[in-house]
């Protein structure tokens, strides 16, 4: 029965995943895919997400991340931060959100050493300013809360057929250009 | 009474005018050396001649940020000179004598002392510095050679004692000094190697393996990843003829320092006050070594300097520099012009 469900389930995200992968084909990409995330959406619904992180998403994460690459590429990374407690508990679990670090990367600092890393990029080279430590931390709030929302819990199975279409599609799409090349 | 009194103020008299004499016939004059936190500098020291110059340096064992972090700073549990690292600069001038204090608290867990490449003989002054906890050890050493020297803990794992933070640098002036300039910085780059991986937060635990195998977590300037960020970079105008003191204390790697959109028109390279390079872009800066560059900027903005090989900016090694001033259209347009 559980099994049932769980197949159940899945067929349900992964159709989730191609109506969602539709609607944002054929969007403006004003930056270069370099990887999976890049092809899925620019935007996330925050309406019922906290007021002071709504007002984070629009004043800061997407002013600041799009300086230097797609805001998909952190609304679509298969980053997850969760306290140890937690991943203790996904592990006891068998969770699927720990099988595969390209669906899901769990672990209890991996937003934080991400944005620091974007906090070292030299910013483009003196030519627009560099993030600063403020900026960082309310970056980290927002995606941070944004990626247990929408990664885990009742949304795991779903969050991993988006992540494997994408995948799909960000292959499909290395394809393409390679056969264009030829 | 009145005899004795007049007695006593020649007496007093004459003491005065032989003080200068004394002087003259070379009296030994001792003077506190001013010594300044990176990135800050001591005055240039001017026309005098040689002195005695005493420098006070205090161990001190303690966790530095190495990399300021989203809930809690990344900690290093750091061996200091005076509480920083890297440690003070000092300023010198060929012909001095540097009379050296070294004060090891009896709170500290190891034994340390001071190898200054400015020193002439056996191990830098190290064996004459060896300070176990609780001690202090006072040396005295002549300044033979001018130049931009580093100065590091070299007791024994002085492998360990330079990984945790133990250097600092001491620039010896020519005798006839350095060409002035508007603004002076003290720059150091160095390594640590931690267990936990880059932007870990909270008190982390020196690598080993990581060292042996020259692999740092970190390369930063000044000793910490976010020493010039975009909130507190280096402060300069258009038009400021600026001087850079640059060091490299490794432990392991080497230096490409590289200021991005600047030329530096004039390069001591190594430490060397000889006859600067010029129109030099990217300077090597061996572990152990240094390099003085001079140069002018020309447009307004922000300058980041990193080390060229490129992926330790990840690691750390990246810094800002901000010029303000007036837009130089004919050496640089605006954007999309």
């Amino acid at each position: 029965m559980k099994f049932a469900l769980h197949i159940f389930v899945s067929i349900l995200g992964m159709l989730a995943a191609s109506l969602w992968l539709s609607a944002s084909a054929g969007k403006t990409q004003p930056w270069p895919i370099a990887f999976p995330s890049d092809l899925g959406p620019e935007t996330v619904d925050v309406s019922r997400y906290p007021s002071d992180l709504q007002a984070v998403y629009r004043g800061v994460f997407q002013k600041r991340c799009v300086t230097c690459h797609a805001a998909a590429r952190a609304l679509n990374s298969p980053l997850l931060e969760l306290e140890p407690k937690r991943i203790a508990q996904l592990e006891a679990a068998h969770s699927p959100l720990l099988k595969d670090e390209k669906l899901a990367k769990v672990g209890p600092e991996v937003w934080k050493i991400y944005l620091k890393q974007m906090r070292q990029r030299p910013a483009c080279c003196g030519g627009c300013s560099a993030m600063t430590d403020s900026e960082m931390k309310e970056i980290y709030r927002f995606v941070r809360y944004d990626s247990v929302v929408r990664k885990s819990g009742r949304n795991t199975l779903p969050w991993i057929a988006r992540r494997k279409a994408l995948i799909k599609k960000y292959a499909a799409f290395r394809r393409a250009l390679e056969e264009e090349k030829d | 009474v009145e005899d004795i009194v007049k007695a006593n103020r020649l007496w007093k008299l004459l003491l005065l005018a032989f003080l200068p004499l004394a002087g003259w016939l070379g009296a030994e004059t001792v003077q506190d050396a001013v010594l300044t936190t990176a990135p800050d500098m001591p005055p240039a020291i001017g026309s005098r001649g040689p002195v005695t110059l005493k420098v006070v340096l205090t161990i001190e064992e303690k966790n530095v940020s190495i990399l300021h972090g989203v809930e809690k700073d990344t900690l290093y549990p750091a061996w200091t000179f005076n509480g920083t690292a890297p440690g003070p600069m000092i300023r010198a001038k060929e012909g001095d004598t540097l009379e050296l204090h070294l004060i090891n608290p009896k709170t500290s867990r190891m034994a340390h002392n001071i190898d200054l490449h400015a020193v002439s003989g056996p191990g830098g002054g190290a064996p004459a510095t060896l300070a176990q906890p609780g001690e202090e050890k006072v040396a005295r050493f002549k300044l033979l050679n001018p130049g931009l020297f580093v100065y590091h803990c070299a007791a024994p794992p002085v492998t360990w004692h330079i990984a945790n933070g133990m250097y600092g640098m001491i620039l010896v002036e020519p005798k006839k000094g350095l060409p002035a300039v508007d603004k002076e910085f003290y720059v150091l780059q160095s390594e640590f190697y931690t267990k936990n991986p880059f932007g870990s937060e909270g008190l982390q635990e020196f690598d080993n393996d990581a060292a042996e195998a020259e692999k740092p977590t970190y390369v930063v300037f000044n000793g910490s990843a976010s020493a010039f960020t975009a909130a507190n970079p280096l402060k300069v105008k258009v038009g400021d003829r600026v001087r850079v003191y640059f060091g490299n204390a490794g432990p392991n790697l080497t230096a490409s320092w590289h200021i991005i959109g600047v030329i530096f028109e004039k390069l001591w390279a190594f430490g060397s006050t000889a006859a600067p390079l010029e129109d030099v872009q990217t300077v090597s800066v061996p572990a152990g070594g240094s390099a003085i560059a001079d140069f002018k900027i020309k447009v307004p903005g922000n300058y980041t300097f990193v080390d060229h090989a490129i992926f330790r900016i990840q690691k750390g090694a990246l810094g800002i520099l901000h010029a303000d001033g007036d837009a130089n259209p004919e050496i640089y347009p605006a954007a999309g012009k």
